[in-house]
C-alpha cells in the first residue's frame, strides 16, 4: 500500500515501524516504515473500489506481472531430481530479496533440485546452492 | 568494460522509465565521483546505502533526486534493484547465448564424492571423520602436543627464559621491574613465550588444515550438513567455521565470528565459545586428566555438550532480532593447489599474530600487577567458600585465577593437585574449567570485537553460569554417590 503522508510504497504486511509497540496485533492501524505515520487499516470496500479504479489504469503502470502464475509452487514443494523455471520471488523483505538475487535467482531461470534433506541443495545455472527452508519458501518456480 | 569498443555501445540499455531516471538524475549530479555519472545514478536508483549516504552529503540537490528515485519506484511493483538486476541478467543472457556452449565437465568420481558428502547418511560419517583427523589428531595433537612440547619444553624453558632470566637479573637491579619482563610472569617469558610457543603451533597448524578444507569446498558442505543443528542453538550453518575454529583457540574464533551476517549471531556465537567450546589448551590438560578413566571423560563431554546445546537453545529462544537465514554457493569439490594454501595459512597466521600479541603482553603487565599488589592472594583467598561449593580444596582457586591469566599453568597446578583429589573433584573441577572463560586474551577480545557493554556482560553471565553448572555437577555426583 501507499503512505497517505509521505507516499511510499510498502507491503500491508511489513510492521517494522510496530516491533518495539505492545499492542500491534490488533490496534487497527498500519504504520509507514518510511516515515512513520500511522493510517488506520484500509476497509473491504474502499480496497474493492482501489482495485476497480487501478484495474482500468493498469496499462499505464510498468513491470506489474503480466502472465498470472496459476500453478506456481514453493521450491521447497519441488521434489529431488526435478526441473522448474522460476516465476517470482515471493517476499516482501529487501534483504532477502537481495540475497536471492545475489546468488543468481532470477525470473525465468531454471532450477534442479538435487536434496532436500538435511538442507535444501539446488543447481541454478552453473551455480549449485544450499540454502535453509525459509528462503527457498520464498522462490516460486513452476514445473514444465 | 573492455577498451576495444566505445564505452557508449557497450552500455546496457534499460527500459524507458528507468533510462529517463538515470539521465535526470546523471544531469543533477554535481560532485566529482570515480565513477561515472550514470553508474552512480544507476546505484541511486537501487538505493545503494553507501552512494547514497556519500550523495546526500555531496549533493546540493539531492532532494530533487530523492523525489526522482521515489517516482520511478512508485511506477514499479517490485523493488527497483530487483527491476534493474533482472534487466541486466536479461542483457546477458543475449551476450552469452551468442557465445557460450555447455558442456558437462564433472567426472565421475568428482560426482560421486559430491553426492556421498552431502547426503546425510554418509555425510556425517565423512564429516566426523574429517574433524577427528582434521582437528584432533593434526591440530589438537600434533600441534597442540608435539610441536608445542618442541618450542616450548625445549627452545624456551631450556634456552631462552634461563638466558633471559639471567640477563634481566643482572642488567636491572629493581625485583619488582625484572618480575615485569623475566621469570614467572615476564613480558617476554610469559608473554612472548605463549604467543609464540604455544599459539603459534596451534594456530599454524589450525590454518593449514583449515585452508585445505577450505579450497577442497568442503566447507560449505559441513555448513550445510549442521544447519539444522545449528538454526536450534539460534546460529546459522555458516557458523560452524567460527566454532570449529575454537576448539583450536577460542580467541582467534571470537574474532573470526565477525564474519557472522547478524549481531544476533555474532553475540550467541561469542557466548557459546566462551562458555563451553574449549580450546586446543584446554582439551590437552583435561584429556591428559581424565582420560585414565573413561568414565569420568564421558560425564565431562556429556555435561559440557549438553550445557552447549542449553544455553545455545535457550538465547535462540530469549535473544531479540532477526532469525538466521542461510544461504550459500556450493563450488565443486577440488584439489585444492599447495602454493595457494601456504599462502593463505602465512598470510593469516601474520594477520593473527599482529592482532593478539598487545594482548598478550597487557596479560603478564596485569599479572605482574595483581602480583605485587597483592591483589591476587585477596581474591584467592575471597575464593575459598566458592571451591568449597564446588567441592574443592581451597588450593584449586589459584588453578582457577591463574588458569585465565596462563592457561599452561593453572593446568599445571591442577596436576599438582590431582594426587589429592578423587574423580569426582577432577572432573567437576575440569567441568568448570572448560566452562570458565578460557584466558584474558579471549576477554580482550570479545571486549573488543562486541564492545565493552555486550563483552563485560557476556563474561559476567559465563562466570557466573560455569561456577553455578559446577555446583550443580558436584552436587549431583555426590547425592548419587557416584564413584569415579
Amino acid at each position: 500500500m501507499k503512505c497517505s503522508f509521505c507516499g511510499y510504497e510498502f507491503n500491508e504486511t511489513n510492521t517494522a515501524g510496530c516491533k518495539s509497540c505492545p499492542l500491534q496485533a490488533n490496534c487497527g492501524k498500519i504504520k509507514c516504515p518510511h516515515c512513520g505515520f500511522e493510517m488506520p487499516q484500509e476497509n473491504l470496500l474502499w480496497k474493492w473500489f482501489r482495485r476497480r479504479r487501478r484495474g482500468a489504469g493498469a496499462g499505464r503502470r510498468h513491470g506489474q506481472r503480466k502472465k498470472v502464475y496459476t500453478d506456481a509452487l514453493p521450491l521447497s514443494q519441488l521434489e529431488a531430481g526435478k526441473e522448474a523455471v522460476v516465476c517470482y520471488i515471493d517476499t516482501g523483505n529487501k534483504s532477502t530479496l537481495n540475497k536471492i538475487m545475489a546468488l543468481g535467482i532470477l525470473p525465468g531461470v531454471r532450477v534442479t533440485m538435487i536434496q532436500k534433506f538435511p538442507t535444501f541443495v539446488f543447481q541454478v545455472g552453473n551455480t549449485r546452492v544450499t540454502a535453509d527452508e525459509q528462503l527457498v519458501n520464498t522462490i516460486m518456480v513452476q514445473k514444465d | 568494460m573492455s577498451g576495444s569498443m566505445s564505452p557508449d555501445s557497450q552500455l546496457i540499455q534499460y527500459d524507458e522509465t528507468i533510462e529517463k531516471a538515470l539521465n535526470n538524475i546523471a544531469k543533477l549530479l554535481k560532485a566529482r565521483y570515480n565513477f561515472s555519472k550514470r553508474m552512480i545514478a544507476l546505484l541511486l536508483l537501487q538505493e545503494d546505502d553507501e552512494i547514497t549516504k556519500m550523495a546526500k552529503i555531496r549533493e546540493a540537490d539531492f532532494p530533487q533526486i530523492f523525489s526522482i528515485i521515489q517516482q520511478t519506484k512508485s511506477k514499479y511493483k517490485d523493488p527497483l534493484r530487483y527491476v534493474i538486476t533482472l534487466q541486466c541478467r536479461q542483457r546477458s543472457d543475449q551476450i552469452l547465448a551468442g557465445v557460450i556452449t555447455d558442456s558437462k565437465k564433472e567426472t565421475q568420481l568428482q560426482s560421486w564424492l559430491d553426492q556421498i558428502s552431502i547426503n546425510p547418511f554418509t555425510g556425517i560419517p565423512i564429516l566426523l571423520l574429517v574433524l577427528y583427523f582434521g582437528l584432533y589428531k593434526f591440530v589438537g595433537q600434533f600441534g597442540a602436543g608435539t610441536l608445542v612440547d618442541l618450542i616450548e619444553g625445549n627452545l624456551f624453558e631450556n634456552y631462552i627464559n634461563p638466558w633471559v632470566n639471567q640477563v634481566t637479573a643482572k642488567l636491572i637491579p629493581w625485583p619488582s621491574i625484572q618480575t615485569l619482563i623475566a621469570f614467572d610472569y615476564g613480558i617476554i617469558t610469559l608473554g612472548l613465550r605463549y604467543a609464540v610457543a604455544i599459539i603459534l603451533p596451534i594456530v599454524a597448524t589450525f590454518f593449514l588444515a583449515f585452508s585445505l578444507l577450505e579450497d577442497s569446498g568442503y566447507l560449505p558442505r559441513l555448513a550445510l550438513l549442521v544447519d539444522r543443528l545449528f538454526k536450534k542453538i539460534g546460529l546459522n550453518g555458516r557458523a560452524v567455521i567460527p566454532i570449529t575454529l575454537g576448539f583450536g583457540c577460542d580467541t582467534m574464533a571470537t574474532l573470526v565470528s565477525r564474519t557472522l551476517e547478524t549481531k544476533r549471531e555474532r553475540v550467541i556465537a561469542t557466548l557459546l565459545l566462551a562458555l563451553a567450546i574449549p580450546c586446543s589448551a584446554q582439551l590437552g590438560v583435561i584429556m591428559a586428566l581424565l582420560s585414565a578413566n573413561p568414565a569420568s571423560l564421558g560425564i565431562w563431554a556429556g555435561f559440557v555438550i549438553m550445557i552447549f546445546l542449553l544455553v545455545g537453545y535457550l538465547a535462540a529462544q530469549l535473544m531479540p532480532g532477526e532469525k538466521p537465514a542461510f544461504y550459500m554457493e556450493m563450488p565443486p569439490l577440488r584439489l585444492p593447489k599447495l602454493s595457494n594454501i601456504l599462502e593463505k595459512t602465512l598470510s593469516r597466521v601474520q594477520w593473527y599474530f599482529l592482532e593478539i600479541i598487545p594482548f598478550f603482553i597487557l596479560a603478564s603487565v596485569l599479572i605482574w600487577i595483581g602480583k605485587i599488589t597483592g591483589l591476587f592472594d585477596a581474591i584467592i583467598n575471597g575464593a575459598a567458600p566458592l571451591m568449597y561449593a564446588l567441592g574443592l580444596p581451597s588450593e584449586a582457586a589459584e588453578v582457577f585465577l591463574f588458569g585465565f591469566f596462563r592457561r599452561d599453568y593453572g593446568a599445571a597446578g591442577l596436576y599438582d593437585l590431582q594426587d589429592s583429589l578423587t574423580g569426582v573433584q577432577l572432573v567437576v573441577a575440569a567441568a568448570t574449567l572448560t566452562l570458565f572463560v578460557p584466558c584474558i586474551a579471549q576477554f580482550a577480545i570479545m571486549v573488543k570485537e562486541r564492545g565493552w557493554k555486550t563483552g563485560l556482560a557476556i563474561a559476567c553471565f559465563v562466570f557466573v553460569i560455569a561456577f553455578l553448572c559446577g555446583i550443580i555437577l558436584n552436587l549431583l555426583l555426590t547425592s548419587l554417590g557416584v564413584t569415579l
